[in-house]
């Protein structure tokens, strides 16, 4: 995983799974990473192949701490099987999906 | 089909999981692996993948409230129109929940069950003295799960 930052938006990449193995160290790492200038948290799934009930919590929790801010958390180019899986729970519903062209 | 012929045209691959998380993703890439050796297709993989860990780390979570480590057993059997999967643990288990809803959506826990339920066409926790099974089925040719 890779982080980087633009502007008031911490940007993570490079994440190949979000499971229950790693996404309480994802949440916690993002959450330690923020600092007062971040308002907006953007994770880019575009390499992530496979997401569980785990990973799917740690993004509710980066959603949050992103609202705290007043901010947002977006989720750029998941994969066909993130996306359904965000489908199948309906946090579609909750957390804003992008497709960029150049993420 | 007779259990006897069941066993000898049903290929299963068995896991032993112990009581480790870190083997449970291990295990379910395996199992993918195993249903694409057999010709399942990419859906009923996908779906058998995931369930395997909900089924799995839920077994590893639950099963063993008190401390007590014992093996998570893993099955799976293929049939000719459907793939069953048995995660078996030795432990006290847990009361199947009668109706698996989603949480709230700001829970950032409560969807692993309902994962299960959506993705699998049948699931049971068969719950006994010695030994707790969670039975789930899937076709080998999947059609994409519905969002209810």
């Amino acid at each position: 995983m890779k982080m980087e930052v633009a502007g008031d938006t911490l940007r993570i990449c490079s994440i190949q799974q979000l499971g229950e193995a790693n996404a309480k160290a994802f949440r916690d790492w993002v959450r330690a990473s923020l600092t007062e200038g971040h308002k907006n948290i953007e994770v880019d799934l575009s390499q992530t192949t496979f997401i569980d009930s785990s990973g799917l919590g740690a993004l509710v929790a980066l959603h949050k701490m992103a609202i705290t801010r007043r901010g947002r958390l977006r989720l750029v180019n998941p994969q066909p099987s993130v996306q359904q899986i965000l489908e199948l729970t309906r946090l579609d519903g909750i957390l804003e999906i992008v497709k960029q062209a150049n993420s | 089909m007779t259990s006897q012929l069941r066993a000898i045209h049903s290929p299963v691959l068995r896991i032993n999981l112990g009581s480790d998380f870190a083997r449970v993703r291990i295990a379910s890439e395996r199992v993918k692996r195993f249903l694409e050796e057999h010709g399942c297709d990419d859906g009923a993989r996908a779906d058998c993948e995931l369930a395997v860990v909900e089924g799995c780390n839920n077994a590893i979570k639950h099963a063993y409230p008190n401390g007590v480590r014992q093996p998570v057993l893993l099955e799976v059997q293929l049939d000719p129109d459907q793939i069953e999967l048995r995660i078996i643990d030795h432990g006290p288990g847990f009361a199947w929940p009668e109706s698996i809803n989603l949480p709230d959506p700001e829970n950032e826990s409560g969807r692993g069950l309902y994962l299960i339920r959506v993705l699998m066409d049948y699931a049971a926790y068969v719950r006994g003295s010695k030994q707790n099974t969670l039975l789930l089925r899937k076709r080998r040719s999947s059609l994409k799960p519905e969002v209810p």
